[in-house]
Order: C-alpha cells, then sequence, then structure tokens
C-alpha cells in the first residue's frame, strides 16, 4: 500500500484510491467498535438489566431488621412459661473495628490510645464490666460462626452504658447497640424451673443451625433462633416474621433522608404446651424427694425422672429430670451457665434423665416380656411356670451350667403371669427368655416385640433429642467392641442365652428411657396402642392463649397399634394391681391404701460397678384412672436402690397432685427387697 | 471570510456542539454529589473550546505546518515541566498550576502531536525511505509517550500510540512494519509489566496494574479497586434499562428513586472518567445509543475529511484526530461497561475537564480548517 512516488517538488497530491481505501477500512474499524458498544448496552440495559436493578436497589437501600416479639409458650392452663423483654444488645462488627482484631486475649487495658481493634473490645470489656479475656474468647467465638456479619455480644448493657460508649464513638468504632427481645420465664418463681431441657432456648444463630433441616424452613443468616427443645421444633411458629425498615445510604453508609418502616415486624404464634406446671413443679419436687429417701436409706443416688403421660394421646403432663437448672443460664448474663454446663458438674442437669439418659429398666420390663411371651406364643393364655430359686437355662451345655437366682431363693411354686408380677418372680421370666432363645433365628421375636412397643429407637418426642436406647441382639453384640483379652471379646460376642434371660427381666445389655417405659406402658394400659409422646399441644394465634391458628392442634396419633389380646392385658393389670396391693407386692406400702387404684412395677436394675458393687436404679412404672382421667407415671431414681423404697413415692405425690391436688402428699419411703 | 464561512463542514460543526450540550444536561446530574460549580465551570470550557475551535478553524493549514518544530518543543517542554513542577490529583501528577486554572499538558500534546507529526510525514513524502520514515514517526510521538507515561498517565500514552497507529497507517506505510510494532509493542510490554518488576524495577505503579486488569477478574468487594468502580459502573449503566431511569425522583414516603447510583453517590467519578454511566442510568439504552450515533456521525464527518482533503497534511491531520475521538470513546464507554480496562481516559464533549473539552473542541476546529482549505494542495515545505 505504500505510496511509492518519486520525490518530486512540489509533492503531488496523494493517490485518492488507495486513500480512500484506507479511509473506508479505518471507517468500518470505527463502526465495528461502535457496534460492539452498542451490542454490548443492549445486552446489559435491555437483556439483562433486572439482575443489576435489585443490584442498583440494594446498593442505595439499607435494610434495618426490627426484630419481632417472639411468641410465648403456655402451660395448658394458660401460665406463661415463658415470654419475652425488650432490651438493648451490644453489637460488634468485626469488619469495621479499626485495624483488624487479631490482637488475642492479652491482659486487659483500656488505654484511649490504643485504636487497634482489641483497643475497642478492651474498652467496651471494661465499659461493660466484662473479663476482657472473656469479652474476647465469645466474640472470637459467635465471628468465627457467623463470619462476615456483626456479632451481638451476649452482655447485659444498661442504659448508662450505652450512653457512654455513644458519647464516645470514636473510641468505640464498629460497636453498636440494638433493640432486641430476650427470652424471660414469668413463672420460674411460681412454679420453678419447667424442665429447660424441655423448653429449650433461644441463641444465635449459627452455621451448623443453617444447615439443620429440623427448622422445616430456611433461617436467617442473622438473628437468633430456638436451639434445642421446643423452642427449636416450633422455632418456625414462634419466631414471626421481623419487619424491616429502609432507608437510602450514600456508600459510606450515611443515611441519606428519612427511614421507612416497609414491613411492620409480625409476632410470632403462642405454643401452649401439654404440660402442667403446677404438676410439674410436683415432679420436679417429688424427684428430689426421692433422692432424698435413697440418701437416707444409704443410697449414692445422684439423679432422676419422672413422666407423667396421658397414655391414650402421649399427651406429656409433666417430665422432670433431677438436678435442674434455671433456664436463666441461657439469657444474658448467663449467670451460672459455666457451673451448669461444666462437665465436671456430677449431675450433668443439661443431661436430661428423663428422655435422654438410658438405664437398665430392671422388673418394670417384666410386663413387656409377658406381652412379647403371649404374643410369640411362648407362654399361652393362663399358663402357670415354676418359680423355683435358680434356674438353669435349657440351653446352657456346659458342664458347669450358669446358675441364673431370683432375688430370694425360696421356690415359690407354680404360678400364672399375675402372680409372677406380682411378686416380681425373676425365674418365671427367665424361663420365657430361655424359650426365646430356644426360637432362635432370623425371627427375634422378643426383640421384634420389644422394638414394637417403642424400645430401641428414639421415642418422636416433639421436643427433640429423645435417645434410642439399646435393645440387644445378636447383630449388635457381634459388632460391638468389648472390652478384655481377644478370647473374652470372641466369647461377648457370642450370642448366649444368658443374654435373652438377662434380658426378660430387663437386665443385661438392654438400656431404655423413662419416657419410652412411659410409651410401653401407655400400650399397655390403652390396649396396645404405641403413643406419639409430645408436649406441644397447639399454635395459638400471636397474643392470644385459647385461638388456636387454623389447623394448629398438635395431636399426631399413635405410632402404631398393636391391638393387644384383652386378656393378656388384664393378666398383667391383675398383676400390677396386685403388686401395689397384695401383701406380697412390691409397692403395697405406697400404694396399698392409696385413691383411686393404682397399678404398677417396682424396678431395681442392678448396675454394680467397681465404686458401688450394690448399686441399683430404681424404677417404679405404672398408671391410674379416675373420672376418665387416666395417668401414666415413670419414675426412676439413678443408682438409687429398691424401687419400691425410693421411686414408687414420687410416682404417688404425682398420682395424689393429679387427682386430689388439694391434699399434699407426704413422702415416707417404701418398702421392698424385691429387683 | 465568504470562502470560510461557504466552506465550513456545519454537520460535523453541529454535531461536535450537540454532544458538547448533551454533555452539558448530564454534567447537571452528574455533579450532584459534588461540591463548587462544576456545572458552570464545564459551560465556561465549551463555551471557550466552541470560540477557539471557530478562530482555529480559520486558520489556513500552510501555517500550521510551518510552526511544527516549534510546537513540538512546547509540547516536550510542557510535559516535561508536569513532571518537574505539576501538582497531582489523584496519584498522577498531570496539571501545571497557572494560578487562576489548571492545566493539562498532555491533552493539548494530543492535538499538537497529530499537527506536528502530520506536517513532518507530509514534508518528507517521498525524501525519506519508509522504514526511516516510520522510525522517525515512532520517535516523534515515542519520546512525548514516555514523558506522559512517567507522569503517570498511561491511558494519555495509549490516546498517542492509536494517534500514531491512525496516521500511520492513513499514511500508508509497508504493513510489514505494523508486524513489526506489534512485536515491539509485546516485547515492551513484557518488560514493562513482568520482566522489570521481576528484577525489583517497578515502572508501573501497583494501582496502574489492578485497575488495568481488574475488568478481567473484578474484585468487587474492595471498594478502593477498580474492580469496584467497574462493578458499580455496570450497575449504574443497567439500572437505567431501556428508557432510562430519568433524573433523581423523590416521592415521599418512599427511598429515593431514580438514578439512584448517580444521585447517591455510589457511581464513583461520575462527571469525569464514568459520566457515560450516568447517560446509561439516566437515559437508558436510548440515550446511549443516541450518544453513541452522534459520535459515529461525527467520526464519519472527520473520515469525509481524510478523503477530501487534497493534500497529504490534511489527510493524515484528520486521520490522526478521527483515531483520536475514535479510540477515546471506545476506551471510555468500554470502561463503563466492562469491555475494556479501566483508565483514566475522559469521554470526548462529554466528561468534565477544561483541557480535553477545549483540546477536542479545538481538533474538531483543525477538521474544520482543512475541510475549508481541502482543495489546496501540499505546499512545498523543505524538510529540517
Amino acid at each position: 500500500m505504500y505510496l511509492q512516488r518519486p520525490p518530486t517538488r512540489p509533492e503531488p497530491t496523494p493517490d485518492p484510491v488507495p486513500l480512500a481505501l484506507r479511509a473506508a477500512t479505518l471507517a468500518v474499524i470505527a463502526a465495528a467498535l461502535l457496534g460492539v458498544l452498542l451490542f454490548r448496552l443492549w445486552a446489559l440495559q435491555v437483556l439483562h438489566s433486572d439482575q443489576y436493578v435489585a443490584a442498583a436497589a440494594q446498593n442505595s437501600v439499607r435494610t434495618i431488621t426490627m426484630p419481632s416479639p417472639r411468641g410465648q409458650i403456655l402451660d395448658r392452663d394458660g401460665h406463661v412459661l415463658v415470654s419475652n423483654t425488650a432490651t438493648i444488645a451490644v453489637q460488634v462488627d468485626a469488619a469495621r473495628l479499626p485495624h483488624g482484631t487479631d490482637c488475642g486475649p492479652t491482659i486487659a487495658t483500656h488505654r484511649v490510645g490504643d485504636q487497634r481493634g482489641c483497643g475497642v473490645l478492651k474498652r467496651l470489656a471494661w465499659v461493660l464490666d466484662v473479663p476482657y479475656g472473656h469479652m474476647w474468647h465469645t466474640f472470637s467465638h459467635l465471628a468465627r460462626a457467623n463470619p462476615g456479619y456483626p456479632v451481638t455480644l451476649p452482655f447485659d448493657v444498661d442504659r448508662r452504658q450505652t450512653s457512654y460508649v455513644l458519647e464516645r464513638r470514636w473510641l468505640f468504632q464498629g460497636v453498636a447497640f440494638e433493640h432486641v427481645y430476650q427470652r424471660t420465664y414469668p413463672s420460674l418463681r411460681e412454679f420453678g424451673p419447667t424442665n429447660p431441657n424441655l423448653l429449650g432456648f433461644v441463641g444465635a444463630i449459627t452455621a451448623e443451625n443453617l444447615k439443620d433441616r429440623s427448622y422445616h424452613e430456611k433461617l436467617p443468616r442473622i438473628g437468633t433462633a430456638g436451639q434445642g427443645g421446643v423452642e427449636k421444633t416450633y422455632d418456625r411458629y414462634l419466631r414471626g416474621q421481623d419487619g424491616t425498615i429502609q432507608e437510602t445510604v450514600d456508600p459510606a453508609g450515611a443515611p441519606v433522608g428519612q427511614a421507612f418502616l416497609t414491613q411492620s415486624p409480625i409476632a410470632g404464634d403462642n405454643l401452649r404446651l401439654t404440660i402442667d406446671a403446677r404438676l410439674q413443679k410436683v415432679a420436679q419436687y417429688a424427684v428430689g424427694q426421692g433422692i432424698a429417701i435413697a440418701h437416707a436409706n444409704g443410697e449414692p443416688a445422684d439423679s432422676g425422672a419422672v413422666v407423667a403421660m396421658n397414655p391414650d394421646t402421649g399427651a406429656i403432663y409433666a417430665m422432670a429430670s433431677s438436678p435442674t437448672y434455671s433456664p436463666m443460664v441461657h439469657v444474658p448474663p448467663y449467670k451460672g451457665s459455666k457451673h451448669v454446663f461444666s462437665k465436671k458438674n456430677p449431675g450433668h442437669p443439661a443431661y436430661d434423665s428423663a428422655f435422654q439418659g438410658t438405664y437398665p429398666a430392671g422388673s418394670t420390663f417384666k410386663p413387656i416380656t409377658a406381652t412379647a411371651a403371649y404374643e410369640s406364643g411362648v407362654l399361652a393364655p393362663g399358663e402357670s411356670l415354676e418359680c423355683p430359686g435358680t434356674y438353669y437355662s435349657k440351653y446352657d451345655t456346659a458342664k458347669q451350667r450358669t446358675p441364673f437366682h431370683d432375688w430370694t431363693l425360696d421356690d415359690m411354686g407354680s404360678m400364672g403371669l399375675a402372680k409372677a408380677l406380682e411378686v416380681s418372680c425373676d425365674t418365671f421370666f427367665y424361663q420365657l427368655g430361655d424359650q426365646f432363645y430356644g426360637m432362635g433365628g432370623p425371627g427375634e421375636q422378643f426383640q421384634g416385640w420389644i422394638r414394637k412397643l417403642g424400645y430401641g429407637s428414639a421415642p418422636p418426642l416433639d421436643a427433640g433429642g429423645a435417645q434410642a436406647g439399646t435393645v440387644p441382639d445378636p447383630k449388635w453384640k457381634a459388632t460391638q467392641n468389648w472390652q478384655g483379652t481377644p478370647a473374652q471379646q470372641e466369647i461377648e460376642r457370642l450370642w448366649l442365652p444368658g443374654d435373652d434371660i438377662n434380658m426378660s427381666i430387663g437386665q443385661g445389655n438392654l438400656l431404655v428411657s423413662p419416657l419410652q417405659q412411659a410409651v410401653a406402658y401407655s400400650a399397655l394400659e390403652n390396649g396396645g396402642k404405641v403413643v406419639t409422646p409430645h408436649v406441644g399441644q397447639a399454635i395459638l394465634e400471636p397474643g392470644s392463649t385459647t385461638q388456636a391458628i387454623p389447623g394448629g392442634r398438635i395431636d399426631p396419633g399413635p405410632v402404631r397399634d398393636l391391638h393387644l389380646p384383652q386378656e393378656l392385658l388384664s393378666e398383667i393389670k391383675q398383676g400390677l394391681y396386685g403388686a401395689t396391693h397384695a401383701g406380697d407386692g412390691t409397692s403395697t406400702a405406697t400404694f396399698g391404701n392409696f385413691q383411686p387404684t393404682v397399678y404398677g412395677k417396682t424396678g431395681t436394675a442392678e448396675v454394680p460397678t467397681t465404686d458401688c458393687p450394690n448399686c441399683a436404679d430404681a424404677w417404679w412404672a405404672g398408671w391410674a384412672e379416675q373420672g376418665g382421667k387416666p395417668l401414666v407415671v415413670v419414675a426412676f431414681i439413678h443408682d438409687g436402690g429398691h424401687g419400691g423404697v425410693s421411686a414408687a413415692p414420687v410416682a404417688a405425690s404425682i398420682f395424689q397432685s393429679f387427682y386430689d391436688p388439694r391434699s399434699p402428699y407426704s413422702f415416707h419411703a417404701g418398702t421392698d427387697q424385691s429387683r | 471570510m465568504t470562502h470560510y464561512v461557504r466552506h465550513l463542514d456545519y454537520l460535523m460543526l453541529a454535531t461536535a456542539l450537540s454532544i458538547s450540550a448533551f454533555g452539558l444536561w448530564i454534567m447537571q446530574s452528574a455533579t450532584k454529589n459534588y461540591s463548587g460549580n462544576l456545572y458552570g465551570h464545564q459551560l465556561l470550557y465549551v463555551a471557550a473550546g466552541t470560540v477557539g475551535m471557530l478562530v482555529v478553524a480559520a486558520i489556513p493549514p500552510v501555517l500550521m505546518r510551518r510552526v511544527r518544530w516549534p510546537l513540538y518543543a512546547f509540547v516536550l517542554l510542557t510535559t516535561a515541566a508536569v513532571l518537574v513542577a505539576g501538582t497531582s490529583v489523584g496519584g498522577g501528577r498531570r496539571w501545571i498550576n497557572l494560578g487562576a486554572f489548571q492545566f493539562q499538558p498532555s491533552e493539548f500534546a494530543k492535538l499538537l502531536l497529530i499537527v506536528g507529526l502530520a506536517s513532518v510525514l507530509a514534508a518528507r513524502r517521498g525524501i525519506t525511505g519508509p522504514a526511516r520514515l516510520t522510525l522517525l514517526a515512532i520517535g516523534y510521538i515515542g519520546l512525548p509517550a514516555v514523558l506522559v507515561f512517567k507522569e503517570p498517565d498511561f491511558g494519555t500514552m495509549l490516546v498517542f500510540l492509536a494517534i500514531l497507529l491512525g496516521m500511520l497507517f492513513v499514511y500508508g506505510i509497508p504493513w510489514q512494519h505494523f508486524v513489526w510494532m506489534i512485536l515491539a509493542v509485546c516485547v515492551l510490554g513484557a518488560l514493562i509489566f513482568s520482566i522489570l518488576p521481576g528484577m525489583g524495577v517497578q515502572v508501573v505503579q501497583e494501582y496502574q496494574i489492578t485497575r488495568l486488569t481488574s475488568f478481567l477478574h473484578p474484585n468487587p468487594s474492595d471498594v478502593k479497586s477498580g474492580g469496584f468502580q467497574l462493578r458499580q459502573s455496570v450497575i449504574a449503566v443497567s439500572h437505567g434499562g431501556l428508557g432510562g431511569t430519568g433524573g433523581t425522583t423523590t416521592v415521599p414516603g418512599q427511598p429515593q428513586l431514580g438514578a439512584t447510583q448517580t444521585s447517591l453517590g455510589f457511581l464513583p467519578e461520575a462527571p469525569t472518567d464514568f459520566v457515560f454511566a450516568v447517560v446509561g442510568e439516566e437515559r437508558g439504552f436510548v440515550g446511549a445509543a443516541w450518544l453513541i450515533c452522534l459520535y459515529a456521525l461525527l467520526l464519519w464527518r472527520g473520515l469525509k475529511v481524510i478523503t477530501k482533503s487534497r493534500s497529504t497534511f490534511g489527510s493524515l491531520v484528520a486521520a490522526g484526530v478521527v483515531s483520536m475521538l475514535l479510540f477515546q470513546i471506545f476506551i471510555n464507554i468500554g470502561m463503563t461497561i466492562g469491555l475494556a480496562p479501566v483508565t483514566g481516559i475522559p469521554l470526548p464533549f462529554m466528561s468534565f475537564g477544561g483541557s480535553h473539552t477545549i483540546t477536542n473542541l479545538l481538533a474538531i476546529g483543525v477538521l474544520q480548517a482543512i475541510h475549508v482549505h481541502a482543495q489546496a494542495a501540499d505546499e512545498p515545505v523543505y524538510a529540517l
């Protein structure tokens, strides 16, 4: 394209054709570049405009959350167990702290000149009167749990402290105060703590919460949610809907003009529980008394539980675990929480004995064995068996056979099921267990019926966290890590006659929770319905104590109906009547003259340890019925000795309070030598 | 005088003034968050530029050719003076303070170099061999380009290079020379951005590299980075949609509506580098496309001058002006909508700023002068 013209002067004009061609090329380039710009603009402004419009709105409008008051939790009579109080919380935004926060939990100084992030935290700790190390750990823990979001510190703040900080904003960069609702427990004074493990608590939403599907809804990234108990289960009703305030801001975040309430906060629904706060108080006291009786008898009892349940519906009226603690440990300033949740605290109050603890059932399991035997054809209706002092397994082929002793060495002769329950004859049930062993095979009828009655799987309690316990079977035994030498381990992995024999009286590797016991005894009382234990009764309109929301009645049907035969149930009932009324009954001392008539079984589950070779868990399980109001009660005292001595009075006081609230129950130890 | 009035390109004149007026209109809302009467200043610049344009249009191109070396000396002196005694704004030392106003030599240098290079090339035509001529042109632009780069003003340096390429292309140097130049640019780029920093010689400031590369991998979270500017700008443009948001409106009981990105200050550098984003947000695709069409019209008139001029000098000046405008338009709008790196190149006739507004209007004036004297052939000017 170079113009190869000889140099002449004056210069000739450029050849118009190639010049025009080059100009045209330039024009094409220009047109192409401008065309690219137009296409891109079309794509941005017309095709994909929506997503950027949202981004623009987000850019300039700041949304401030207005917390909604959480729903109240009421007992069945409308007593407010859990409510809210509006308060101020201190919030620290790690992103806005000056110069980062990586200065660690060093000794507290709060020099004004220290402008680093930890300087702010140190000054804040000083203002709030919190040890700086504690402040640092709390802050860094929460900041890590939800990175990128402001952290609401769990410290008490009063007006004086907020104004101190706000008057010195430049020293507290990144610190803000927000209005929050805190849980309060209005009936704490009147009824004492209403099983905090059951109620749960409200805490900051954590990363784990966000992944947790049991909330049934998407939690906001920041805020609070029920953590455990009914607070968690019914969180989606209780939480309400936070309101929003929108204000236009400039890039520095400073508001421009007025703020507008774009959505009013909607209060959460109230929750009415099946719990009877008055009965719960009695139950809590009673467990304490049961432990005291055990102590008086020289037993090392440390914890206990009682479950009082409607056997027809599974509605729990009271469920107490002792020792317990004040729910105020979950509310700022978290007074006492360190002690309550300390692993060194011997009672482990946060570990609920009623539905989280699992223990050997002892003799309270005998009606279950009887049911399994009856349904499997091992025990015929009305059949009598011998009750010797010692039983040897028919399947024990060893030269020296293992003796299985009754709790007494006397031979009590031939007896039916009712009598066997009344006197709590162990050898009667050993024979049933031995026969189950003989049936063997994959059927495992014994375990099958035990599981059908609700053992070995977590009861679907709506407070969550119920434990499954253990129903041992050959497969379970073979897969456990047993202690001892390899030879001993080999033996331990085998399923032996003793396993079925021990399980027949609720010993061996069987572990059950008091709540599971209540479910199983309910089935014996109601004809075979395995109920769904629950504490939620109804979701109520916000602010209402009676008006349920549409579909808000919580009425879970039974898990399954076993349709247990009437002759079996009446035989068992007769046996349980004998156990509480006959001269040789195990809790006659407590229930012999009790109104209304109580049917129940004691249990004394041997749990020998090296520290306590004669220790036994005390159980009592049974029911009463009066005026169309049936009640199943399961009482349990860990290391409480004989069931008839320490557990039966606990149950008795519940019955007394339930059926005749006016006259108080006077505690005295029962008499019981069985196991 | 009659010749002058009769032969002005009125369409080009009208287009340039329309764009300037459009710019002033946009400036009213774009400067909302800025203190001082920026709109008034810009109005003054446009007025001064328009007068200057009409005056320059009356100067015969022959006169312009004669002062090529004084012009060149002026360019070198002023750009060098900036390095010694300049005032810096936002990381770049680009201005000379002349008491009442500041002046940016590198902006004027664009036009002066176009005129200078055009006359050098026209004078050497047929005298100097093609390779030497190309090298001469590169040296002629290269020296001030290095000075500008030292300011540092990477954007203006790129404009210089665009002018050089456009003029050499229209002049008609052998195509192999372009290949060599591209290779040289690659080697130079590697040296500046990778090899020399690796040896510990920092030629380019860190912020420049991040600004240049951020359009490839935006990091919107860093408020100070080019990625943030880019993101905000793209949001603003898209927020406009088809018809634009219009100016800012405030409805009682509602958060602020309308061109929120611009009016609330989310759009950085709204009156200067990102003025096109304001057009995009407030006037939408319709307004933006209208502006681009005006630019296309202006460029077309400039290209017409290339072919219409009977002198090599005239064609080359027109080619230089067209290349300068096209490059600045494309890079600035491209930067606003995420197609080009964030470099501080203003949008001709639109962005706020005295030096470049006046320079661009004067450049139109030079085109007009060539248009007026299009019939004049190259007069013999002896090479130095």
